[in-house]
């Protein structure tokens, strides 16, 4: 990552500040019960939980993928929540994210995937044209490079294993420039060393780009391995926040349900 | 590879997306064709303006649709007629199509009978209904012996074509068995064939009694009885109020066509029956359905059996002519023969290219159109109702309306020529293909959508990076697929004044030349064989 710029040092500009977020996806059956919490620290947050306990639906609210019922998500002093076209679209642009299925767009190019993170900067012609800056381009190769793809820059997507579509994912994400990085479940797809790989590579981003990481996922070993900051959830609500190492087992049986799966 | 410096000149953006030479200058040089064609068949903005005047004034002809009692007895006895022959064509062709179907299965049938019955097949699918109907007006005169007869034609070729296919289709293993057993030939076709393929089957009549519907409006404007030949005596009488009557009264139709035989499709494609057994006097007695599927098949196969026995009950055809028709008809081939070769430089190479340029103008301006049409329909693009609905209701009327139908519009509109067809092909093909490229844009995968969408991208972008990449490859195997329909149609559409072989063959007719008749035959049956060759080849390549 020499190639790039550093960023400057975490300001009060970039702190993620959630408030009383609640989702009901159907009326009286919530997902997000009332959530608040604030990440303004760089590195990976995880966020483990079992299925079903709102924590992909929280990831989305975020960048409003989802719209929150109630509540407030402030970034920077703006409140996401409730934000609208085109206002939101910018606000979108500050929020990379990270998807546990890749979703590249699989007929395009891998240098043409990273550029995508570009869309929401570029105006429509030139993205059309293919005529992206030339630094955004220069940008997308040094990017490529740092997560080992520097090789397949025109190869189409499709033809990457689980792994490198996936780097191909983080390198899209870091293109935008983003004051936060959201991964939904983003080794869930990928065999047991890959995934070590990719949080490796998550938590390197968040260490040189100094911004949070906020991580979904399943596997508590991988997470207390390179979390900086742990959140556990259950049933729609926060159980646990604090570093990995004040994580005890009575609060996994609490986040989880039951003792017999621990041994 | 080592990390590009930031600072890289213009050799960046070439290293990002090499430039694909071959195809930048393939689509230079369609986009300079398409110029030409245009300028050819003279489509100038001055004709399009003059015509967008006749057509107000047309349309202000058309409006309010004629509903006086006496055109609405005309238009029942055409409309009671096109079902009839419909349902007598579809009937007959179905019988005649199993088999043929069955001959031309590879994996039942020794390779000689399967070469036969192929070359039949391939035979009944190349002349479009029109010109096979106008052969049989002059082979056993007007009227609805004539369309029944083309529809027959039609119906064999589809028919026996998708048989074939299911046939070949079908697991072999139940097959094997009943060999092994030591069936007979006709029983392993009634209990090892028929099970396997019969839902498909009846899958296929069903959207050719559809088809027929629509087709047996249309042999009727070139002499072959029903609704078309209503149509036509109204366009030549310039009553287009009453025009307009037919025009809904086809659309409908047609509608009530698609949801019927949709209906019909969902009572036979459901999984397999279900069965029952039942306790008889003497122990159990099992039964293949169950009271209420049994019940819906013998009322399907008697409201099949009955609706036949009524049309040919009471359609009027002079039996005579249905004797004379074989020898009439072989008399017609023997006068083309020997066919009149030196027609071609003097007519027919023309028409032949004017046909070509008409079905690829019409083709591109079909696309331009649909595309928007397309992104209405898709639910996850536009996810208004009202948008879905409109888009919808655009794709029925437009493909309801036949090519043909739309050419006798035009040529009021444009006047006689080959714009006129051009028109007719755009606007006809706008239902088929917003429809396909509506179904391609709803089966693209939402992750990468929403990845775009995550990234604060505008949706006009989203659209063209999220989307079109996906539905790049269906997109151009709908426009060649269509591209060879539409080949076929522009040969005909001449009939109607709108230009292309059409013309030539109208003029050989009327002046009974038959060889030269015969020459536009054997043209017509060349450009489809050889637009065959061409798409599969492209098609391959694309996808």
């Amino acid at each position: 990552m020499s190639a790039l710029p550093v960023a400057e040092a975490p300001g009060h500009g970039r702190a993620l500040v959630i408030r009383n977020l609640v989702k009901e996806y159907r009326k009286g059956q919530p997902v997000l019960r009332d959530i608040s919490l604030s990440v303004s620290e760089p590195g990976i947050v995880a966020i483990i939980g079992p299925s079903g306990t709102g924590k992909s639906t929280l990831i989305r609210c975020i960048n409003r993928l989802v719209d929150p019922t109630s509540g407030s998500i402030m970034l920077g002093g703006t409140d996401l929540a409730k934000l609208q076209g085109e206002a939101l679209r910018s606000a979108r642009r500050r929020l990379g994210m990270v998807f546990q299925e890749y979703n590249l767009v699989e007929r395009l190019t891998v240098i043409e995937n990273v550029l995508c993170g570009r869309l929401g900067y570029v105006p429509v012609w030139r993205a059309w044209t293919r005529r992206f800056p030339e630094e955004d381009i220069a940008r997308a190769f040094a990017l490529l490079e740092s997560v080992g793809l520097g090789d397949f820059a025109t190869r189409r997507a499709d033809q990457l294993s689980g792994g490198q579509r996936q780097r191909v994912g983080i390198a899209r994400a870091v293109m935008q420039e983003p004051d936060l990085i959201l991964a939904d479940e983003p080794t869930s797809s990928l065999d047991p060393k890959t995934s070590v790989e990719i949080m490796e590579l998550l938590a390197k981003v968040g260490r040189e780009r100094n911004i949070p990481v906020l991580v979904n996922i399943h596997n508590v070993a991988l997470a207390r391995r390179y979390a900086l900051r742990m959140i556990g959830m259950s049933k729609g609500l926060v159980v646990y926040d604090g570093p990995p190492a004040g994580l005890q087992d009575s609060h996994l049986a609490e986040i989880y349900g039951g003792e017999g799966w621990m041994e | 590879m080592s990390a590009p410096p930031v600072t890289a000149g213009g050799g960046l953006r070439a290293r990002a997306f090499p430039p694909n030479w071959p195809l930048r200058l393939g689509a230079v040089l369609f986009v300079a064709y398409v110029i030409y064609a245009a300028g050819i068949v003279d489509i100038r903005w001055e004709r399009f303006v003059q015509g967008l005047g006749n057509g107000a004034r047309f349309l202000g002809r058309m409006f309010p649709p004629n509903v006086a009692p006496d055109k609405m007895q005309l238009l029942a006895q055409g409309m009671l007629e096109s079902l009839q022959i419909a349902i007598i064509a579809t009937g007959a062709g179905v019988l005649l199509a199993l088999p043929v179907g069955l001959c031309a299965a590879r994996n039942l049938m020794p390779l000689p009978v399967t070469i036969l019955a192929r070359g039949l097949i391939a035979l009944c699918r190349t002349f479009h209904p029109v010109i096979v109907a106008i052969l049989f007006v002059k082979a056993v005169g007007f009227g609805a012996l004539a369309g029944i007869l083309a529809l027959i034609v039609a119906t064999i070729g589809f028919i026996a074509k998708l048989i074939a296919e299911a046939i070949e289709e079908m697991s072999m293993k139940p097959i094997e068995a009943l060999r092994a057993a030591g069936s007979p030939f006709l029983s392993v076709v009634i209990m090892g064939v028929v099970p396997q393929v019969l839902p498909r089957f009846i899958g296929f009549a069903a959207y050719q009694l559809d088809s027929n519907l629509r087709n047996s409006a249309l042999v009727g404007l070139v002499g072959g009885g029903g609704i078309g030949a209503t149509l036509f005596t109204a366009f030549q009488r310039f009553d287009y109020d009453f025009v307009l009557t037919i025009i809904i009264a086809i659309i409908l139709a047609v509608m009530a066509g698609e949801i019927l035989s949709a209906f019909m499709r969902r009572v036979y494609q459901d999984e397999a029956p279900s069965g029952e057994v039942k306790q008889g006097a003497s122990g159990p007695v099992w039964h293949r359905f169950t009271a209420a599927e049994r019940g819906m098949r013998l009322a399907f196969w008697a409201v099949a059996a009955l609706a036949l026995g009524w049309s040919v009950q009471t359609i009027e055809v002079i039996p005579e002519f249905l004797y004379d028709a074989p020898a009439q008809t072989v008399d017609l081939f023997a006068r083309m023969w020997p066919i009149d070769w030196a027609y071609f430089p003097k007519t027919v190479q023309q028409a032949l290219i004017e046909t070509l340029h008409t079905a690829t103008l019409g083709t591109v301006l079909a696309i331009l159109m649909a595309t928007p049409v397309a992104l209405m329909c898709a639910r996850n693009i536009s996810s208004s109702l009202w948008v879905n609905t409109l888009g919808r209701f655009i794709l029925v009327a437009t493909r309801s309306v036949h090519t043909l139908v739309w050419a006798l519009l035009f040529v009021a509109v444009f006047g006689p020529g080959a714009l006129a067809g051009v028109m007719a092909v755009a606007v006809h093909s706008i239902g088929f293909t917003g429809k396909f490229l509506a179904e391609a844009i709803e089966e693209a995968k939402p992750g990468p959508i929403e990845a775009l969408r995550a990234a604060g991208a505008p949706w006009r972008s989203v659209l063209l990076k999220g989307f079109w990449p996906q539905v790049k490859p269906a997109f151009l195997a709908v426009s060649l697929f269509r591209w060879d329909i539409n080949v076929r149609e522009s040969a005909v559409l001449g009939l109607v004044g709108a230009g292309g072989l059409g013309v030539a063959l109208q003029a050989a007719m009327d002046n009974l030349y038959w060889d030269q008749v015969g020459l536009v035959l054997v043209v017509i049956f060349a450009v489809v064989v050889v637009t065959e060759i061409v798409t599969a080849t492209l098609r391959a390549k694309v996808i």
